[in-house]
């Protein structure tokens, strides 16, 4: 072999050992998601980022439910719309790892409650859950961290 | 063979060309672990859940500890719980990466903050703190991410 020849085939060699990397830290890009891309007002976040396997989904709020003076019908909305983002990232209510609830009255806590152990019935997530005051005068708002 | 492509290094690159790459699919499963005896009937939410080399412990609050109507006291008991909860899971408090503090009385936070300091002395992990109500009475509550 000449060195030329060893050279060029030294390059195609290691730019064929290299793609594969290439490739992984290209995958490593933080990608915004969201199931319903052409939502108006378009929000100044993201409604969900994935980095790798990790998927971040921004809370969902209640103040578009059917009844948004009904926390049940308000958790269960907020929990559908969660579930909803999961798919569209390839996730899933079963591979949620962890759940922020944030209440406006803490008195809702056993509704709410009820209507969250329905959903999540087998090795739910770990979950922390605040009373605060949620835009739009929310009942509930519920955001997850979940893997792809 | 000439100096610019020895035998060895003609091995590395074949060898790294095949090296696998990991897929965006996790292959990876959560694991769910509490350090007391399961809760029965069984909790509503997780104590920690593990996922690849996070793990997620669930908010707990201070309202089983021994004073809950002292600050300073209610701050060791919630953090000495999670050193217990972190340990059974493989990991522990200098491996914390991020903490959430959940105050009843913003005037609680210098209290609050030099029995933290003494929990984590070196390196200690992100924080927020933020004024909120709480499911149960209780002068703190926190949640914290750690890896494993």
């Amino acid at each position: 072999m000449t060195r030329r020849m060893l050279a060029s085939s030294a390059v195609v060699i290691g730019a064929a050992a290299l793609a594969p990397f290439a490739r992984a830290a290209e995958k490593m890009r933080k990608k915004v998601l969201a199931y319903n891309p052409n939502a108006t007002p378009k929000p100044p976040y993201s409604p969900a980022v994935a980095y790798g396997s990790l998927v971040f989904v921004s809370g969902k709020a209640s103040y578009a439910a059917s009844d948004p003076k009904d926390i049940r019908v308000c958790t269960k909305y907020a929990l559908d719309e969660l579930a909803k983002e999961l798919k569209n990232a390839g996730s899933s209510m079963d591979n949620v790892l962890k759940v922020q609830v944030f209440l406006r009255n803490i008195d809702d806590y056993a509704a709410m409650n009820e209507i969250f152990s329905a959903t999540f019935v087998k090795e739910p997530p770990t979950r922390t859950t605040v009373a605060a005051i949620i835009p739009r005068d929310s009942l509930v708002e519920i955001d997850a961290i979940a893997f792809i | 063979m000439s100096k610019l492509l020895t035998r060895r290094s003609f091995a590395g690159f074949v060898s790294a060309a095949f090296a696998p790459v990991a897929s965006a699919q996790s292959a990876l499963r959560k694991r769910i672990f509490h350090a007391g005896a399961p809760a029965n009937p069984p909790a509503v939410y997780s104590p920690a859940v593990g996922w690849g080399n996070l793990l997620f412990l669930a908010g707990k609050g201070s309202g089983t500890a021994p004073d809950p109507e002292d600050i300073r006291n209610c701050t060791h008991h919630v953090l000495e719980s999670f050193a217990v909860e972190l340990k059974n899971a493989g990991s522990s408090m200098d491996k914390v990466l991020r903490v959430t503090v959940y105050l009843l009385n913003p005037e609680d936070v210098p209290a609050m903050n030099e029995v933290f300091a003494q929990h984590f002395p070196k390196d200690p992990p992100a924080r927020t703190t933020i004024i909120v109500r709480t499911p149960h009475p209780t002068l703190v509550e926190m949640d914290l991410i750690a890896g494993i």
